[in-house]
């Protein structure tokens, strides 16, 4: 099934194959990576790739190559987090606000858009900013400004969901309010959430590396990606500092945005064609 | 066909996003217009002016432009070590170090054909004192001016202060054509730092009877000096210097490199890297002022187990010099104590190769009752000192931390966030880096314990008392051999106990094209533009 959607679907499967590598770096990183992403020498910094150090050194001797594939784990992590706990805060405020309807609706809608309104990129370096950079910190400032998306769509499910024949005699057999909307209308309402969350994946790895490059992730030494381009912003003279990081970030990025384009042009009706 | 598309838009982003990286900014840089046979110098720098007030500026960069343009009584040659007479042509210092009497040159004229009397001093040091600048500090000690007669002034002081002298050498004290600011807004008034109108005009013009004047000056563009065709002394080379404001040091190399400019002013080390071998260019290498250190705090409430002299006298054992140097580029070099190589009576720098023990550092840390080590926060700014990035030292630390047991986690800031803290002294372990006020080693006695610096790490008087009693004394020691003493005895137990662990005097790196002369590094002047000629 999967090899013939993959045949028939050349981005796709690039998409599938890119991330499922780093997948699998990211889960085997200290088994592959060839000296420890810390240790310093400064006797060999600033070296070209080579044999030894296939990405070259950094402005402080570390291998590059070493650093990148760890860093593969902090930007999925940073990714799945992200969507994970903007989904599940979107889904919640969504729904409710959309099964209470009304006045509630109003309100709690106006406040996502409020959220909305702000330049997301902007906000969230306020918050991590305001917060003091870490990892924490960056995760939740962009959870901020990502949940309202959710919140819209599930809302927006919702209220289609809730006129269905099914909740209607779920009500009439004196079903609690929380059980129609956990056990009816959830479940049914979820689907369309999940796929922007899949495709959001590869954004919210672009902000998470925009972010710690602009000084708002973990704090040195970890080695962040973003963080890494910025040092060879710092160190200009040596191309291979920043350009792996860089070139990293680049695969992850399109081959998440391979997967979830192909996904929705597999579900939006209107772009339906074989996968 | 979509599909295509989107592969060729994502392939074209991607060369696009090469060829940008790759391309470099190209500067409009002119060539400098020799036609008419104007001599021409062209500098480049990354400035940081505000005004060219000289009862206002206070920027490092300020003396560069100003220093031409006023004259001052006592004035910079060669090195920091002891200031010459400036526009006077002699001085004298009352035994009890209070009166400071000068005489001026005689027949010294003003850009604008006015002549210079001592009144003109007396009136523009009285500004100053008035105008309440960043620079008025420098001013506090005198009590009172006077000018018995047109060549000679007299300063009165409150109290000995063996910085005094050098103190002078500021623009805060450069002689100002009184007639002329007045009659373009500026008072010398108890009040002036409200009623003083002159600063905008003084940015575009000026009054001083240095070799240059202030011929245009574009914020963020150029300030263009022209000779002053009154000038009393030797008259420079150049007819014109042009100081152009370029940040970028990438772009000052290639402006360097194509001759569009004579001295590109703020390389880093790996800058000057690429054009070691180039023709026509001639690097220069300078001991910058600037000092990067360690604070760590001696209040046990805010250090923890860092506010232990035993562990702070470790880690200044634990940590190795030697790659810090490495970082921060060569000539860079480790003092003992927070007193710059260059100042008077600074002891030499340390060894990199032998500073570091380890062995004895665990001692101290076992002597301390910390012989597991312990986990605390290092604070960063995230800025470059003279081309050095602090987070990136501040990897190398946290590694060397490590040898001793010492587990640090890094804390990165902004500097307008991480000033705070640090001067309210509620760093635990901090990374900072200084440039002196004044260019006398008094700027440094703020390390002390009881003052301002060492009050950031709450280093109190009462912590080392006898260190304090030598900070006074030196201080005021007008008696040049008894006060390297004092300095050298106040190095001496700082090396054993401090709060301080001075880690780098950074090294500073600029390039000339080479038939540019008198282009060597003074710290205060940066360079001095009244010297600089063509081969």
């Amino acid at each position: 099934m999967l090899l013939r959607i993959m045949k028939n679907n050349f981005l796709f499967s690039i998409g599938i194959i890119v991330c499922s590598l780093w997948i699998v770096i990211a889960l085997m990183a200290p088994l592959i990576t060839p000296y420890s992403y810390l240790a310093q020498d400064l006797a060999h910094r600033f070296q070209a790739p080579s044999s030894l150090h296939w990405f070259g050194t950094d402005s402080i001797g570390r291998d590059v190559f070493s650093r990148v594939l760890m860093g593969s784990r902090i930007s999925l992590i940073a990714g799945l987090a992200t969507i994970i706990l903007a989904s599940i805060v979107g889904m919640i405020y969504g729904g409710i606000a959309g099964y209470i309807g009304g006045l509630a609706d109003e309100i709690m809608m106006r406040i996502s858009e409020m959220v909305m309104a702000f330049p997301g990129i902007i906000l969230a370096m306020t918050i991590a900013a305001a917060l003091g950079p870490s990892l924490y910190n960056t995760l939740l400032a962009m959870v901020i400004i990502w949940w309202p998306n959710y919140a819209r769509v599930m809302r927006s499910m919702v209220i289609a969901n809730k006129e269905n024949e099914y909740v209607e005699a779920a009500k009439s057999l004196g079903a609690s309010h929380f059980r129609i909307f956990f056990n009816e209308i959830l479940p049914n309402s979820v689907g369309p959430v999940l796929v922007l969350a899949t495709l959001d994946f590869g954004n919210a790895i672009l902000l998470f590396s925009g972010l710690s490059f602009l000084g708002l992730g973990s704090p040195p030494p970890t080695p962040e990606w973003g963080a890494m381009v910025a040092d060879g912003v710092l160190n200009f003279n040596y191309w291979w500092i920043g350009t792996f990081p860089g070139l990293a970030i680049l695969t992850m990025a399109v081959g998440t945005n391979f997967i979830g384009d192909s996904l929705r042009d597999f579900l939006d009706p209107r772009l339906r064609k074989e996968l | 066909m979509r599909k295509n598309l989107r592969v060729l838009v994502a392939l074209l982003t991607c060369v696009l996003l090469f060829v940008v990286g790759c391309g470099g900014s190209k500067d409009a840089a002119t060539k400098p217009e020799a036609s008419d046979g104007t001599k021409q110098l062209i500098m480049a720098l990354d400035p940081d002016y505000e005004t060219f007030d000289p009862g206002l500026a206070y920027e490092v960069y300020a003396l560069l432009v100003l220093h031409p343009v006023y004259d001052t009584l006592m004035q910079f040659e060669d090195n920091l070590d002891a200031p010459i007479d400036g526009i006077a042509e002699s001085h004298e210092v009352s035994k009890d170090g209070l009166t400071y009497t000068f005489k001026l040159h005689k027949g010294v004229k003003f850009a604008s054909g006015n002549p210079l009397s001592s009144q003109d001093v007396k009136w523009s040091v009285e500004r100053s004192i008035n105008l309440k600048g960043n620079g008025a500090f420098l001013t506090d000690g005198i009590k009172s001016i006077e000018t018995p007669d047109p060549d000679t002034v007299v300063f009165n002081l409150k109290e000995q202060d063996a910085s005094f002298l050098t103190k002078l050498t500021y623009n805060a004290f450069g002689v100002i054509d009184s007639k002329l600011a007045m009659e373009n807004g500026a008072t010398n008034a108890p009040d002036a730092s409200t009623s003083d109108k002159a600063k905008l005009w003084f940015d575009t013009h000026s009054a001083g009877s240095g070799p240059y004047v202030i011929e245009s000056y574009t914020p963020k563009v150029e300030v263009v000096l022209a000779r002053n065709k009154n000038y009393w002394g030797e008259a420079p080379y150049y007819d014109k210097v042009v100081l152009k404001a370029i940040s970028d040091p990438g772009t000052q190399l290639m402006m360097l490199e194509k001759g569009d400019i004579d001295i590109a002013f703020n390389l880093g080390p790996e800058h000057v890297k690429q054009i070691q071998d180039k023709p026509g260019i001639e690097i220069k290498k300078a001991q910058s002022m600037t000092l990067t250190f360690l604070l760590m705090n001696r209040d046990p409430k805010i250090g923890g187990p860092i506010a232990n002299p035993d562990v702070q006298k470790a880690i200044r054992l634990a940590l190795d010099y030697q790659g810090m140097q490495t970082i921060a580029g060569e000539g860079s070099i480790t003092p003992v104590a927070p007193f710059q190589v260059g100042f008077l009576g600074t002891l030499p720098p340390r060894d990199p190769k032998t500073a570091q023990d380890i062995e004895k550092a665990k001692e101290l840390m076992k002597k301390a009752g910390y012989e597991k080590g312990f986990k605390t926060t290092l604070e960063v700014a995230t800025l470059a000192v003279e081309g050095m990035d602090l987070p990136t030292l501040a990897q190398k630390i946290q590694n060397d931390l490590l040898q001793i047991g010492i587990e640090t986690e890094i804390k990165t800031s902004d500097i307008m966030v991480a000033l705070d803290p640090y001067r309210k002294g509620t760093q635990a372990l901090s990374l900072w880096y200084w440039g002196p006020d004044y260019p006398d080693p008094n700027t440094q006695l703020a390390f002390l314990p009881g003052n301002p610096v060492g009050l950031r790490a709450n280093w109190t008087a009462a912590m080392n008392p006898k260190l304090v009693e030598l900070g006074k004394k030196a201080a005021v020691e007008v008696d040049k051999a008894a006060r390297v003493k004092n300095l050298e005895d106040i190095q001496k137990i700082m090396d054993e106990d401090s709060a301080f662990d001075v880690l780098l005097q950074h090294a500073r790196h600029y390039a000339t094209r080479d038939n540019i002369k008198g282009t060597d590094y003074i710290d205060l002047y940066k360079i001095n533009l009244k010297n600089v000629s063509a081969k």
